[in-house]
């Protein structure tokens, strides 16, 4: 039996994520202090086919994982025996590609006698704003925005969080990608759609923006279709105004509901995360925003809002600290909620409830 | 000299630890799914029971496939793993011989009336895996490959034992999901070879980690370790599109 482990500033935890098309191992210090993190992406394997292929990527996994984290030692300039803990993420993603970062993680806190620690790769998305910026003020809103999540949540301390709104449709960053591909402006679609917008006009067509003024809950399939109608039937419109208007009205939307969601709860910091939290536009727009109400803006760096492995032996480092270890019989769980007891709490809304 | 065999290629979780002479310890379970869950606890479990940590194995030994590739990953990312942090060598061995092996183990007397061994294993899809082995009636090398794994339908396999136009057992889990066509074409093969083939379902819960062990006791005895282990897939990946995005 492992003893309740020690968990302090020095404490080193080994994160690995391969939950999708990123294989990624990072070593963190005390839960803020990245001694490396290393994110080998496939995205030219899925490329061709305009998605992840979840067994081209559970291939690639298998084969990239022991250089990952072998990288991820030498630029730590850790040794293996040095390594406290290992996080890895259990879900949700690519039953797979999960597999194989689950069974890595398994052997090597078994062969070193470290205790092992199950993430939510979700939960793992919040805690890297705090990566960046480990003096972050709480009460936060923290709008999650990625290409299978558009979470917007109220975060009184880490592992202390409540759903404030979630999306009653598609995630925003697979309307990008949708979009990206019906424009036929590349892969992958979130950064397509960001250096096309960045050629256009986001006035040139006003298209819809759902449940602006209503709820905390997001819909964007009704844009989806919006878009794709005002292309059938404007077949000379330029292919960068359609997506710097597109991006205008997706913007709007999430930054509207995530300031309003800030004044709502008392917060103090506005936080985004998750791989479209690296768009510009979003993050310039909530960047004004929120300064210009007084409320203090975490940004995390590009490389932490898509995914990486810092973020999960962060979260990692807090659940051990919190919760103590998983057991060794853990496996991946692909369709993980973000977290079981997380209260559906419209706080500041009460009675409105969009489902 | 003691090893680790694993082999998770299959429906089953099965581990075992010996060397060539014996198996000290074994575990199975037919576990479908949840291969990822078992293993590492079984592991633990037997090391336990032996005394023994990752640091007193010589070798590690793994099924590399073909077979499922979930499972197979587990297996390979797992001894591979294993192998790093307790720096000693990892052998890999095909499914395919395994259960060759494991045939003739468990009824030599069956394999003593063929000239030829397939190992078959369903491949899912109407398909097979399989490779042949010579039967050289002896007990230092009874079974030697004379054909390396392969993927396709049951009618090339039917073909490739009929080229050989000799007296063919085939076993594994293919064996008994495909007995009847094999059985049929046994009867109407051009060659009039009426006895030329012959079906023995090897029962497939028999735990295959033990056979693994012993061919990789062989191997490492004689030296023969290769450089490291790669996936057996014979088949490229499944390009049919999920539309997971980032
Ligand atoms: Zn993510």
């Amino acid at each position: 039996m492992i003893p309740p482990p020690r968990v302090d500033e020095s404490t080193v935890v080994l994160g690995i994520e391969t939950s999708c098309d990123e294989t990624a191992a990072s070593i963190v210090m005390g839960g803020t202090d990245v001694l490396s993190s290393v994110v080998s992406s496939q995205i030219d394997a899925h490329a061709k086919f305009g998605g992840v292929v979840p067994e081209i990527a559970s291939r690639a996994h298998l084969e990239l994982i022991r250089p990952v984290i072998n990288e991820a030692l030498d630029t730590a300039g850790v040794d293996p025996e040095r390594i406290d803990a290992v996080a890895v993420t259990i879900g949700p993603g690519l039953i797979g590609a999960l597999l194989v970062g689950v069974a890595v993680a398994k052997a090597t806190a078994f062969a070193l006698d470290r205790p092992l620690v199950a993430v939510n790769h979700l939960e793992a998305h919040l805690y890297a704003a705090l990566l960046d910026d480990p003096n972050l003020e709480f009460p936060a809103v923290v709008l999650l925005v990625s290409g299978g999540n558009t979470l917007l949540l109220s975060m009184d301390a880490p592992g202390s969080y409540h759903l404030l709104g979630a999306t009653i449709d598609d995630a925003a960053g697979e309307a990008f990608d949708k979009i990206a591909r019906f424009l036929n402006i590349g892969y992958p679609g979130g950064p397509a759609i960001d250096r096309a917008a960045r050629r256009g006009n986001p006035r040139s067509v006003d298209f819809p923006r759902a449940m602006l003024h209503d709820g905390y809950d997001f819909s964007f399939s009704g844009l989806k279709t919006a878009v794709m109608n005002h292309v059938r039937k404007n077949s000379d419109v330029a292919s960068d105004d359609v997506a710097a208007s597109f991006e205008a009205a997706v913007v709007d939307v999430l930054a509207t509901k995530l300031m309003r969601a800030a004044r709502d709860t008392g917060a103090r910091s506005v936080v985004l995360g998750g791989g479209v939290a690296a768009n510009t536009l979003l993050r310039s727009e909530v960047d004004r925003l929120a300064r210009a109400e007084g409320f203090r803006v975490a940004l995390p760096s590009r490389a932490m809002c898509t995914d990486n492995a810092a973020m999960i032996a962060a979260a990692g480092w807090y659940r051990l600290r919190d919760h103590g270890p998983s057991g060794l019989e853990i496996g991946a769980v692909p369709n993980l909620a973000l977290v079981a007891d997380t209260v559906r709490t419209n706080r500041a809304a009460p009675g409105r409830d969009h489902r | 000299m003691k090893i680790l065999a694993i082999d998770t290629a299959t429906e089953q979780v099965s581990v075992a630890i010996g060397d060539a002479m014996r198996i000290d310890a074994a575990f199975c379970v037919a576990s479908e799914r949840r291969h990822v869950e078992a293993l590492v606890p079984a592991v633990s479990m037997l090391l336990g029971n032996l005394g023994m940590t990752v640091h007193d194995l010589s070798a590690i030994a793994v099924d590399v496939g073909p077979g499922l590739f979930t499972g197979m990953r587990v297996g390979l990312a797992t001894a591979q793993t294993l192998a790093d942090l307790a720096e000693i060598p990892v052998v890999g061995i095909d499914s395919l011989g395994i259960v060759a092996h494991g045939a003739h183990a468990a009824s030599p007397l069956d394999v003593d009336d063929a000239d030829i061994v397939l190992p078959v294993l369903d491949a899912r899809r109407s398909q097979v895996y399989w490779s042949m082995f010579r039967n050289n009636f002896s007990s230092t090398n009874p079974l030697e490959e004379v054909r390396r794994p392969r993927v396709g339908d049951v009618a090339e396999l039917l073909e490739d034992i009929m080229d050989r136009g000799q007296r063919a057992l085939v076993v594994g889990t293919g064996a008994s999901r495909y007995a009847e066509q094999l059985a049929t074409c046994a009867e109407t093969t051009r060659m009039g070879m009426r006895s030329g083939l012959e079906v023995f379902a090897f029962d497939p819960n028999v735990p295959q980690a033990t056979t693994l062990l012993r061919l990789a006791a062989s191997r490492v005895e004689s030296g023969a370790i290769g450089d490291g282990i790669e996936p057996l897939y014979l088949r490229p990946p499944d390009a049919e599109i999920n539309w997971v995005t980032r």
